[in-house]
């Protein structure tokens, strides 16, 4: 059990990036239309994010200092700001998505109408925020977060065809109601969604946070080495379940209530209150993440004392930017704007900016001065962290054009 | 700490600045205090150039970064809600003298107290003005 608790971080953080508001419909969404011919993009996502990630952690471990610290100081104060701008926006987006699907999932079990709970959503966030542990936080959210394995235990109880599933994996091809650019568009949703960077953001603040030491280096790896494949499992089977359930029956998704729709009619009604709680825990998990990763970004960019492991007073302008992009993302909530479309166009968004993350994490992974002699990346490290910022660079530049294309993935 | 920049070592010169300039500060107690937003460099009269202080606080990277109104606008309201008197006591606030940092690592150690820092001044408000007046704010977050 002490194991389990030990490797919280790592599975809020990945929660956050595979299986949150919007990424739990592109997910099945995905599985309806393309099948299985895309669950190879979250597999080069998930090495992607558990390289960057253990860097991440493994920097903030040897020298106490999160991701947005060396934005600035590798970039410069101006790309840094770019960053700054666009990783806050983008956040705001998603914590916007996640308070109103939080409030769609209680909405689900209660009938209110999702509006109304919405204030009260944004109010639990930032009482969470203001006032729990870090610990206690990533625990409760991470480990309820794994109620979604029901989805996974869904797949298995179907008994499908296993060649088939793995086939679709391993030769994938472009299904003949769907277009290249459709196919392209989805793909870098899922590895956008699976590199967000605020998963980065939130994991190496959550190590300073969690008080990582050198002796912690054990724990980083384990973290990252499950954490993020448990995420990246959970996206999968939300995907498999999708195309096994949904697709024959002609059943497209656009909303959160569908997702849920395999369980159900597979497993019953007390797998689909475990699936419901899994989804509450995940939606909630991620808008705690971005509304926490609002005060991270900020207060390092500026050098502002931060982070849950001092009293509010003692780091007042952090908790005041986190209260700001709350309400901000509560009043553009209350608006009706879809949650799924708003996540989607986030984490689209967010694949543009990302090589301005990930390029930092890389340079300071390999300065001795940083994580001292004997703890920089090693040359396999550096040629496979190498190759996946060139797919980021690539992806940053494909991603608008194709947006524009495909008006979105319709 | 003095950084000699003639021609000959200027390679070094780059080097110190790449590790000095947007490092974060700790004061001497150990808080984050702000980051290096600018650096103070001095020339002697034989030409060489000295980095002679730390430049940290509102407006400071506006300036930096070129942007003069920004940057003033942002020191004349960090100068409203500290109200701070004279231009001089503002500038020692915001200058560190470099013989007072010490080890030059991922962050810098300085020995003064955040308190006597300009870069302090909006969180001191914002305590007083609105983290103060919520209940819980003085607590660390339940175990």
């Amino acid at each position: 059990m002490k194991k389990l608790l030990g490797v919280a971080l790592g599975v809020l953080s990945a929660i956050g990036g595979f299986v949150d508001m919007g990424d739990l419909v592109a997910n099945a969404e995905t599985g309806a239309r393309f099948n299985m011919n895309l669950a190879w993009v979250v597999l080069v996502g998930v090495i992607g994010i558990i390289v960057y990630a253990e860097m991440s952690g493994r920097v903030a471990a040897l020298c106490g200092r999160p991701v947005f610290d060396l934005v600035r100081e590798r970039l410069g104060p101006r790309f840094g700001m770019a960053n700054l701008l666009a990783s806050f926006f983008i956040n705001s987006l998603t914590l916007t998505a996640e308070i109103a699907g939080v409030a769609l999932s209680l909405s689900l079990v209660s009938s209110v109408n999702y509006l109304f709970l919405i204030p009260v959503v944004a109010f639990l966030v930032w009482l969470v925020c203001w006032r729990m542990s870090f610990v206690m936080m990533e625990r409760i959210f991470g480990l309820l977060g794994l109620c979604l394995l029901v989805f996974a235990v869904t797949v298995w109880k179907i008994g499908p065809d296993w060649n088939e599933l793995f086939s679709a994996t391993t030769h994938p091809h472009v299904p003949h109601s769907e277009t290249v650019f459709t196919y392209a568009y989805f793909g870098i949703a899922l590895f956008g969604a699976a590199m967000t960077p605020y998963e980065v953001f939130f994991f190496s603040s959550g190590a300073v946070e969690d008080g990582w030491t050198k002796k912690d280096l054990g724990e980083n790896k384990i973290n990252v080495l499950i954490g993020f494949p448990l995420g990246a499992l959970l996206s999968l089977a939300i995907m498999a379940c999708a195309h096994l359930v949904l697709a024959p029956r002609n059943i497209g998704v656009d909303q959160l209530s569908q997702v849920a729709l395999p369980v159900a009619s597979v497993m019953g009604r007390l797998a689909l209150a475990i699936a419901l709680i899994g989804i509450f825990a995940a939606t909630f998990g991620a808008a705690l993440e971005t509304s926490l990763s609002a005060g991270y970004v900020v207060a390092q960019y500026l050098g502002w004392p931060w982070g849950k492991h001092n009293a509010p007073r003692t780091a007042t302008r952090f908790h005041v930017v986190i209260a700001l992009a709350i309400v901000g993302a509560t009043l553009f909530g209350l608006t009706g704007v879809d949650p799924v479309k708003v996540t989607e166009y986030s984490i689209v968004l967010s694949a543009a900016a990302l090589p301005l993350t990930y390029f930092p994490i890389l340079v300071i992974a390999n300065d001795p001065r940083y994580v001292g002699p004997d703890h920089t990346n090693g040359r396999f490290l550096n040629a496979l962290a190498s190759v996946y910022l060139v797919i980021l660079v690539l992806v940053a530049i494909a991603t608008i054009p194709l947006m524009i294309i495909t008006k979105g993935g319709s | 700490m003095n950084v000699p920049a003639t021609p000959a070592i200027a390679g070094r010169v780059l080097h110190a600045t790449l590790d000095l300039l947007d490092r974060q500060l700790r004061d001497r107690n150990g808080k984050l205090c702000g980051n290096v937003d600018d650096l103070e460099i001095t020339r002697d009269e034989s030409g060489q150039m000295f980095v002679t202080a730390i430049l940290c606080g509102p407006g400071i990277l506006a300036y930096r970064m070129g942007r003069r109104r920004l940057g003033r606008w942002l020191e004349e309201a960090n100068r409203r809600v500290h109200d701070t008197p004279s231009h001089h006591e503002r500038g020692e606030r915001t200058r560190i003298p470099i013989e007072l940092a010490g080890e030059i690592g991922p962050t810098i150690e300085v020995a003064v107290d955040v308190d006597d820092l300009a870069s302090h001044d909006m969180e001191r408000w914002t305590l007083q003005h609105i983290i103060g007046h919520i209940p819980g704010n003085s607590s660390r977050a339940h175990q």
